[in-house]
């Protein structure tokens, strides 16, 4: 409303000088128009008297000049008329007394010497009058006119001068009458004007109050309110570009009831303090756990509530001047029932200079403490039992062998002593007996070694793996000279932190694997190594062998597991691919295998190159 | 042919009947072997060898070499070993382990504690009859005995 207050101050201002300055130009303009009007009809009604007027300056009679006069004077309603004589000299005047004074102004020289008549505004007792002087020729013309204009033309000679005051009434009352008009057309100009501008002004003040309620909402915290756009103008510009601002703003700032909202729904208790300790806010979490309900503000000493959990710990608030922040430190809270809670305490400061706070956040963990107990607890229960049932696979395994070794050996006996008396049908029965038994102790001895691959846990050291790689191909030089088989070593055989016994077995399976399962005359067998990325060496161990049809490519390493039938192949038992994974396993390895039906296989083995690196 | 004086007499200790059998069985086959005395326990042989306990008042057994079993019943083998080895009488008596056992640590333990060997016991009649052949061959012609 200011605003239009100040637009109708304006709008009224420009009028009442545009009306000034337009009532002035208009009177003197009329004024000026009205004179020369006046002095010409005072120039004709002399020129219908210039015969009289003639006679009195030519005879310089008096009465004959006022008799003149007083009917130029009724005629043209002067206030007063002077006949003058060249030389300056009134022949007659309306007022009498004047006659025979001098009367020898600047206007009378100019009309005289021009010829012509001349006129200016004088006032005459107090009256706005024309005074005007007409020069009087010295002979009667046929017209007025020939006058006026030949009068310098013709013999050139003036028999006198008339001068008389017209009144201007005629013309102020023109002039009234026109400013009358004007101004009633500034009031006409002055209303519409108003009435435009209180409509423009509204529409602008419309588009201002939205964008006023808006502020304020924005202000109460309501982001959400947007501003209608009414216009199409700068202000509907601005009125958009207000709505696109607290979209903004909705969508990056918070309000204060979110704050505490957000606090308020924390599960983890949540405390402000001062830097002293003092609680300045507590959410709802805090007060639960507690007990305490923090109120008011400032009571609460948190400082007395905390106590640290390890022996001899720092204080918290201590402990935060020193390194502006805690993570997760373990302490006691004392609740108001005496009761000391296990949490984990982070805290940091916040706000600024002279008005720092700390904020806590404390995690209850007496759960958290009582299912590590639980997992140590499980640990240690998976770790009993596994070597309960390792104890016991060793145990079982050792106790099955005895009876069974008595089976193998009475009926071999039986065999050696009595095969010659006995019926050959059941010798052979015996036979199969002692070999069935024998089968059965060589799976009990395998399961006894996979058994052995966990239980028995060697010393780690530094191995050179290609010495032992030979002591694996040493062990079985036997079976290569049997076999002619062609065992190649690489020289560079890396040297690795391992248990040197377990890798020695995993080289003497792959090798002595690589030779059973092998028909070619003369079996060759290559062991290699190469770096495998950072970490790991590979090994390959590579035979021109049967090789393995692909689909048992996994199937290959799990314990008994045969592709062959038991009298081919040497009749392995089918655990020494077992017991290889397991081995590697254990030194966190891995193992496969490439192989080609036919052509032979790849076993290629991955070993961390210092598993203690990696710890 | 070797002399009289030469043969092994060999006390077994050993709680197993058919290790016993068969032990007798392979070593039947070689007259140079004496006789094969048998203890059940650790304690039997003790007392066989001092003339104690149950064998109080007989002539304590003196035999050339003693073969012994771990896996014993009350007393195990190794605690006998060390029984027989700390006995000035008894210590000069050659011990040979023969067991199931082929865990190193059994191995060690025996031989730290004055094993004169360690045998694990064959699994076949074949191969238990080639190890009575070696045995033999290496106690009574390769090595010389204190008695």
């Amino acid at each position: 409303m200011k605003l239009y207050a100040k637009i109708v101050t304006f709008v009224l201002a420009l009028i009442s000088v545009a009306l000034w300055v337009d009532i002035r130009f208009t009177r003197k303009a009329v004024t000026e128009a009205m004179s020369a009007q006046i002095a010409d009809a005072a120039t004709s009604a002399a020129a219908d008297q210039t015969g009289p007027f003639q006679q009195a300056l030519s005879s310089g009679r008096e009465l004959d000049g006022i008799k003149a006069l007083h009917a130029f004077t009724q005629k043209t309603g002067a206030a007063y008329a002077a006949l003058v004589s060249p030389e300056g000299v009134i022949t007659a005047h309306t007022n009498v007394a004047l006659a025979g004074k001098r009367m020898d102004d600047q206007l009378i020289r100019k009309a005289s010497r021009a010829g012509t008549a001349m006129f200016r505004r004088v006032l005459y007792n107090g009256e706005e009058v024309v005074d005007v002087v007409i020069p009087v020729p010295r002979h009667k013309r046929a017209s007025g006119e020939d006058i006026l204009f030949e009068g310098l033309t013709g013999d050139g000679g003036l028999e006198g001068l008339l001068r008389a005051g017209l009144p201007l009434t005629p013309a102020k009352k023109a002039e009234k009458d026109i400013i009358f008009k004007l101004l009633t057309l500034a009031l006409i100009i002055s209303v519409t004007a108003l009435a435009l501008s209180a409509l423009f002004s509204g529409l602008i003040l419309r588009q201002v109050a939205f964008l006023g309620e808006g502020i304020r909402k924005v202000r109460a915290g309501d982001y959400n309110f947007s501003v209608p756009v009414v216009s199409k103008d700068e202000l509907g510009e601005v009125a958009a570009s207000f709505n696109k601002l607290t979209r903004g703003l909705s969508e990056t700032t918070v309000s204060k009831e979110y704050l505490d909202s957000l606090l308020e729904s924390m599960p983890d208790p949540m405390i402000i303090t001062d830097e002293e300790g003092r609680v300045l806010k507590a959410n709802r979490a805090a007060s639960e756990f507690s007990g305490y309900d923090f109120q008011p503000r400032g009571s609460h000493d948190l400082k007395s509530m905390l106590e640290p959990q390890a022996e001899g710990g720092a204080e918290p608030f201590s402990l935060l001047a020193w390194s502006g922040h805690i993570k997760e430190l373990d302490m006691w809270l004392l609740a108001k029932d005496g009761r000391r809670l296990p949490v984990m305490l982070s805290a940091a400061f916040t706000g600024g200079e002279g008005n720092r706070q700390v904020v806590m956040v404390l995690k209850d963990t007496a759960q958290h403490k009582e299912s590590e107990a639980r997992l140590a607890l499980y640990l240690k229960e998976v770790e009993t039992v596994n070597s309960e049932l390792d104890a016991f696979a060793h145990t079982v395994s050792h106790d099955l062998k005895e009876p069974l070794r008595g089976i193998e050996m009475f009926s071999g006996m039986l065999l050696t002593d009595f095969a010659p008396k006995m019926d050959p049908q059941a010798a052979d029965y015996l036979s199969r007996v002692s070999k069935a038994s024998g089968r059965m102790r060589r799976l009990i001895d395998d399961l006894l070694s996979y058994a052995r691959v966990s239980r028995v846990r060697n010393p780690y050291e530094d191995a050179s793996t290609g010495k032992l790689a030979s002591e694996a191909a040493a062990g079985l030089s036997e079976l290569i000279e049997e076999r002619k088989a062609l065992v190649t070593i690489a020289p560079d055989l890396p040297e690795i932190y391992c248990d040197p016994v377990k890798i020695r077995q995993v080289f003497q399976n792959l090798i002595s694997n690589a030779l059973k399962y092998n028909d070619r005359p003369r079996p060759e067998i290559a062991i290699t190594a190469e770096k495998f990325g950072e970490y790991f060496w590979k090994f390959s161990v590579k035979d021109n062998g049967i090789g393995i049809p692909s689909q048992y490519f996994e199937e290959i390493f799990k314990m008994f597991k045969r592709l062959h039938s038991r009298q081919e192949y040497g009749g392995g038992t089918g655990a020494g691919l077992a017991i290889v994974k397991k081995i590697v396993d254990e030194h966190s390895g891995k193992i496969w295998v490439e192989s080609e039906e036919g052509k032979g296989s790849v076993f290629h083995v991955l070993i961390p190159a210092d598993l203690r690196r990696r710890a | 042919m070797a002399m009289e004086s030469e043969k092994l007499s060999i006390l077994m200790v050993e709680d197993n009947e058919d290790d016993v059998l068969i032990a007798q069985r392979a070593f039947r086959e070689f007259k140079v072997i004496s006789g094969v005395s048998v203890a059940r326990d650790g304690q039997e042989a003790l007392d066989m060898l001092s003339a104690t306990g149950r064998m109080a008042g007989q002539k304590p057994l003196r035999p050339s070499l003693i073969l012994l079993d771990i896996t014993l019943p009350l007393m195990d083998g190794i605690a006998v070993l060390k029984r027989l080895k700390s006995d000035a009488a008894l210590k000069g008596i050659p011990v040979v382990m023969l067991t199931t056992s082929s865990r190193h640590e059994d191995i060690v333990r025996s031989y730290e504690n004055g094993a004169a060997g360690y045998i694990t016991k064959p699994a076949s009649i074949e191969e238990f009859l080639d190890l009575a052949r070696k045995f033999e061959m290496y106690w009574v012609t390769v090595s010389k005995l204190p008695w």
